[in-house]
């Protein structure tokens, strides 16, 4: 069922590739209206609150401009989440050589938690949010993808770079630190 | 904490938070959390979590899109501002080839009507230079097998084929090139100046029959020397 309603997608983001391809500028804005809400929310999910507008712009600007080397096998959405967290791991890393000393993850948290404080109007969502924001990054990313975007673990497994299983245990291992953090 | 032993339900309640179950299998997911408190606490949770995560700073849309490169293949076409597009550009196909085939043809019949004429002209003057070379041969030099040439097209001897029937070809007549015997004898026999205007109209028709193209290099007219400077080529 899960294949069956993404291959209809899939089939949508296809058919406006295709329109693209031959010239139909709109198809274009259709499929940036269409995933670029995902892709801003996995951004803020990896700590690129800041710079999600232009995380989200470089990866689309990448995937037009590679476009014939996506392979439909996998979703659209898929590869723009893959692309999207490449780009910014590859800022993390120049980001991590010219500042040296700041890691990555207290950076992401510092920069995260004030923005989403003032954005959450609810206690119990900021919360959770910072429940969220504690995992690994590795957790962080599986969570975001299976939670908020309903990925399956071959789609997570895919963007990650890893296999079904691993993605399986990072996830399961990312639902039980939640629910620590929100006991405590 | 505990977690639920049926890990296979555990692992689609994702699926069912986002609708993305088959009715039996959504039916089977549901009854489990209605019996599995941990399950259904867990469900909470992704809910909250869910609905927590949904909150992202919003994109330019229109920004990004106008960022985008353009389709491989497509060119840019400029276009009027406020006016209507441009037409569109519609390949007849075939239309182009009989106009210019004709155009083809008009351009090769004036060319070899002006050439006609050049050769001519052009065949009138030569013979009365080849004359006057040679009867200024005879005078000079008592050539005794020297033929005396007339100084003028119009006396011209008449070539074998001429109606008149006189004679063997003079040297000029030798001379001259071989035009595949069309009009030839008509050249020598008479002036194209003398010609009337139905006299070169057919002679016009008759070299229009002919291949436009040189089936070989054009002979010289008029003796040339040899390298080492003695005897004629």
């Amino acid at each position: 069922m899960i294949d069956v309603a993404r291959a209809g997608e899939d089939a949508s983001d296809q058919a406006l590739i295709e329109r693209w391809r031959a010239g139909d500028e709109r198809a274009a804005t259709a499929l940036v209206e269409r995933h670029a809400a995902a892709l801003a929310r996995f951004a803020a999910s990896l700590g690129a609150w800041n710079e999600v507008d232009e995380l989200v712009q470089d990866t689309f600007v990448r995937a037009f401009g590679s476009l014939d080397s996506f392979r439909h096998d996998a979703s659209l959405r898929t590869w723009l989440f893959t692309i999207l967290r490449r780009l910014l791991l590859d800022r993390r890393r120049a980001a991590r050589r010219d500042r040296g000393a700041v890691p990555l993850e207290a950076a992401a948290l510092a920069t995260e938690h004030g923005a989403l404080d003032a954005l959450l109007a609810g206690e119990a969502e900021a919360r959770v949010r910072r429940a969220v924001q504690g995992l690994t990054r590795l957790q962080r990313e599986v969570f975001t993808l299976r939670v908020s975007e309903g990925a399956s673990y071959r789609e997570i497994a895919e963007v990650l770079g890893t296999t079904e299983g691993a993605a399986r245990v990072h996830y399961h291992n990312a639902v039980r630190a939640v629910k620590e953090a929100l006991d405590d | 904490m505990t977690d639920c032993t049926n890990g296979e339900m555990r692992d689609l309640l994702p699926e069912l938070l986002h609708d993305g179950l088959a009715v039996g299998q959504r039916a089977s997911v549901e009854a489990h959390v209605e019996h599995c408190p941990v399950c259904a606490d867990e469900l909470a949770l992704l809910r909250r979590a869910g609905a927590a995560m949904r909150h992202a700073p919003a994109v330019d849309v229109a920004r990004i899109t106008a960022a985008l490169p353009r389709p491989t293949g497509v060119r840019p076409e400029l276009r009027l501002v406020g006016g209507a597009p441009p037409p569109a550009r519609v390949r007849r196909a075939g239309t182009w080839r009989p106009m210019a085939a004709a155009a083809s043809l008009l351009l090769v019949a004036g060319a070899t009507a002006v050439g006609v004429r050049h050769v001519i002209d052009r065949r009138s003057e030569l013979a009365s230079e080849v004359a006057r070379a040679a009867a200024a041969a005879g005078s000079t030099q008592g050539t005794p097998d020297a033929t005396p040439v007339p100084t003028t097209v119009g006396e011209v001897p008449p070539a074998p084929a001429a109606p008149s029937g006189a004679g063997e070809p003079t040297p000029v007549a030798a001379a001259l090139p071989d035009m595949d015997g069309v009009a030839t004898s008509a050249l020598l026999a008479t002036s194209v100046a003398s010609m009337s205007d139905a006299q070169v109209e057919q002679l016009l028709a008759e070299l229009d029959e002919l291949d436009a193209s040189l089936s070989e290099e054009p002979r010289s007219l008029l003796p040339v020397p040899s390298p080492d400077g003695g005897g004629e080529r």
